[in-house]
């Protein structure tokens, strides 16, 4: 193989453990979600839960216990956010972009379930788009992630008076939105 | 407690957030209070919607391939990182689009050749990468930075400067930094009374 | 819009000096047109590894408008300058140029360029960016921003004007007196801005105190930084609109308190967004200041200035000026300088005869 004088080639490693790469693949949906409801876009959700497992697995020897790893690597996840959200300058509440790829569905499901499926999904991104960037981390990592508050708050770098305000204005300004979509 | 509990309170009560005295006090008027025992039983569902809605994937991604993606995007990027990144350097390249479209081309041209390694090449490589730590600090001098002081307004960058400020060595009256990169200074002629502002803004 | 190009050489003064040559550019329909440029004294001189360009041109210009005049921005480029990505300007608010009048603007600028690349041959040209009339119109390309700048300025300008003439009465005339005599030149501290921090694991992250002004159209909710030793960055503010008119910028000032209780208006944060009435949004920034031989203890911010979607401005009153938190760190605007110098110049009655003149 040659290469052009002053190229770098980029040489893929495989994950370098069996459980690097159950650590990857177990975590990579939850992470992938829990970026996306932060950022509100694909695209960028895909971008920055990469680095997100990137950062985690160079830093792979602060954690003693990957197969522990699942609240450090949801900080290492929201904090990715959070500063892509500065980087960017502005927080938008964005709708999703156009997907290139087709529409896929789970194979059995019903019409119904499809519909039904849809609906929860635009409630939920209807209810997220209403909180600030805050309440929404936060009320992900505490009611989605199941991050203790104490956690949460040293995520956001806040109190935990602070984290607590966030939470509750989160589910109450949730629960006035469906409520008013019932009504 | 006035007749209903606080919204807020109601809220954190729904999952246990709150401290121990304020547990027992808001649950001591929810089992006397039927429309706050509703409210609280109205936010656990919410919780309990919130997960399962949350794990829902976006409309139409086809979830298999994308992971199968970034999976590789991984492998390429912690590749990448080192090659790109000097040690020194805190931050891995945010933008993964142009890092994977030449690792995407390479890659399948270095699977052959890291398969055909061996062994004892590839366990070598990857300790290497594994023992790297990074220093979390940026090599900052790359930056433009603009300065507001008595003595007028400084820019620097890679090592250059350029320095503007009253004739004369007249201090400014006044100056000013804009956190977008911009800086000032006022003056007043001493002759005709009149406040002139200079300013550098970095345009790039 | 063409150019109407006015050159002018300056000759060399010594022999070891560069001839910079001065350019004045100025379109066709420009509301100011140029009579005359005196560049007397200017010049280019290598001084060791630097090179000092004194740059000192006084331009006699007249109103060829048929409005007052309030305000003029120049834009300066200098090789030098342009060279790093950067603009200058130089502007001048306080106006008061009937139509047909003519005024002078001065340059003087000294420029030092550490010798690293260009050719070596100084060269400077000065466009137009702007010009603000008495109706705040504005003419000019506005490439730099000028328009906000000069009419913020103007506005502020009729504020302190409004003020000190209230206090003008036969029997108080001594408090006019004594609002000048107030007024102090605030300490100026070294302020460095740069795009992102030097410090990627700040120390903490801390919270700003908010200083809410009743009658601001614009509430900050919430705003934190990061903090380590003597630099902050990546400022973040929560903001509300309580105004019935969408907001489209917003400048918000931005207080430090330093390790002996020092506080000073260390910088101000401009934000372009789209706030509709009652809207809630995001101020968030990438960028860092650094107080050199300062440590960071607290920090509280304000809104200092919004643009309304109609083009029209709120800027903070004489009143919330007087707030005790704000009052000796913001410092005075542009043409409260201008009258306090001329009484400390000239006395009282200059002063009044000034303010009639509006």
């Amino acid at each position: 193989m040659s290469e052009a004088p002053g190229s770098t080639r980029f040489d893929a490693v495989p994950l370098s453990s069996e459980r690097e790469t159950r650590f990857v693949s177990e975590n990579m949906r939850r992470v992938f979600l829990l970026i996306y409801r932060i950022v509100g876009n694909v695209a960028d959700a895909q971008d920055l839960a990469q680095e997100a497992f990137i950062k985690a697995l160079q830093r792979r020897d602060q954690l003693k216990d990957l197969d522990k790893a699942a609240h450090w690597l949801s900080r290492i996840a929201s904090n990715t956010a959070i500063d892509f959200l500065r980087r960017s300058g502005r927080v938008s509440f964005s709708d999703l972009e156009d997907l290139p790829e087709p529409f896929v569905s789970s194979p059995g499901e019903s019409p119904e379930e499809l519909v039904l499926r849809s609906e929860h999904r635009e409630r939920l991104e209807a209810g997220l788009d209403i909180l600030t960037v805050r309440e929404r981390t936060a009320l992900l990592l505490r009611d989605v992630e199941d991050m203790p508050a104490e956690d949460v708050a040293a995520r956001l770098n806040c109190s935990k008076a602070t984290v607590r305000s966030h939470i509750a204005n989160a589910r109450v300004k949730l629960r006035r939105h469906f409520e008013r979509r019932k009504a | 407690m006035s007749r209903h509990a606080r919204e807020i309170d109601l809220a954190l009560y729904a999952a246990g957030d709150m401290s121990l005295w304020n547990r027992i006090s808001v649950g001591l008027h929810t089992a006397n209070c039927e429309q706050c025992k509703a409210r609280v039983q109205a936010y656990r569902t919410d919780r309990e919607r919130l997960k399962q809605d949350a794990s829902e994937l976006p409309a139409g991604l086809n979830w298999e391939r994308l992971a199968a993606e970034m999976t590789a995007n991984i492998r390429v990027g912690l590749a990448a990182g080192e090659c790109v990144a000097p040690r020194g350097r805190k931050r891995v390249v945010a933008g993964w689009w142009p890092v994977a479209a030449v690792a995407g081309t390479v890659m399948m041209l270095s699977a052959a050749w890291w398969l055909n390694l061996p062994a004892s090449d590839t366990q070598s490589i990857s300790h290497a990468m594994r023992g790297l730590v990074h220093s979390r600090t940026v090599v900052a001098d790359e930056q433009p930075v603009i300065e507001a002081s008595s003595g007028g307004i400084k820019l620097s960058e890679n090592g250059s400067e350029l320095q503007v400020s009253q004739g004369g060595g007249a201090r400014p009256k006044a100056i000013s930094v804009s956190t977008e990169g911009s800086a000032s200074a006022r003056y007043i002629d001493s002759d005709t009374d009149q406040i002139t502002i200079t300013s550098v803004m970095n345009v790039q | 819009m063409s150019s109407r190009v006015i050159g002018f050489l300056i000759a060399a003064a010594a022999a070891s000096a560069q001839t910079p040559s001065l350019k004045i550019d100025l379109p066709k329909d420009s509301p100011i047109v140029v009579l005359s440029v005196d560049p007397a004294g200017s010049r280019a001189t290598p001084r060791g590894g630097a090179y000092l360009i004194d740059l000192h041109a006084s331009l006699s210009l007249r109103n060829s408008s048929q409005k007052h005049i309030r305000g003029v921005a120049l834009a300066v480029q200098s090789q030098e300058v342009t060279l790093l990505g950067t603009k200058a300007t130089v502007s001048v608010p306080s106006m008061n140029v009937a139509p047909g009048d003519a005024f002078s603007m001065h340059i003087d600028q000294t420029l030092t360029r550490t010798l690293r690349g260009g050719d070596g041959t100084p060269s400077v040209e000065v466009q137009l960016d702007g010009v603000l009339f008495d109706d705040l119109s504005f003419y000019g390309p506005d490439k730099l921003h000028s328009q906000r700048t000069l009419t913020v300025w103007e506005l502020e300008a009729r504020r302190d004007r409004s003020y000190f003439k209230n206090l003008l009465t036969p029997a108080s005339a001594e408090a006019l007196r004594s609002e000048m005599l107030r007024q102090v030149d605030l300490p100026q501290t070294r302020v460095q801005v740069r795009g992102r921090a030097t410090n990627a694991d700040p120390d903490r992250e801390v919270q700003f105190a908010l200083l809410n002004l009743p009658d601001s159209p614009v509430d900050l909710t919430g705003g934190t930084a990061r903090v380590s030793g003597d630099e902050a960055s990546a400022p973040r503010f929560d903001v509300r609109s309580l105004s019935k008119r969408p907001v489209r910028h917003m400048e918000i000032g931005w207080i430090v308190k330093d390790q002996d209780g020092h506080e000073f208006l260390a910088a101000s944060l401009p934000a372009d967004l789209s706030l509709a009435p009652g809207q809630v949004s995001q101020v968030v920034q990438d960028s860092a200041l650094r107080f050199p031989g300062t440590s960071i203890q607290s920090m509280k911010a304000f809104v200092s200035a919004v643009e309304f979607g109609d083009g029209n401005y709120w800027i903070l009153s004489r009143k919330a000026l007087e707030d005790p938190q704000l009052r000796s760190i913001v410092g005075p605007s542009p043409e409260e300088q201008r009258l306090s110098q001329i009484y400390r110049k000239k006395g009282l009655n200059a002063l009044v005869d000034e303010l009639k003149k509006f």
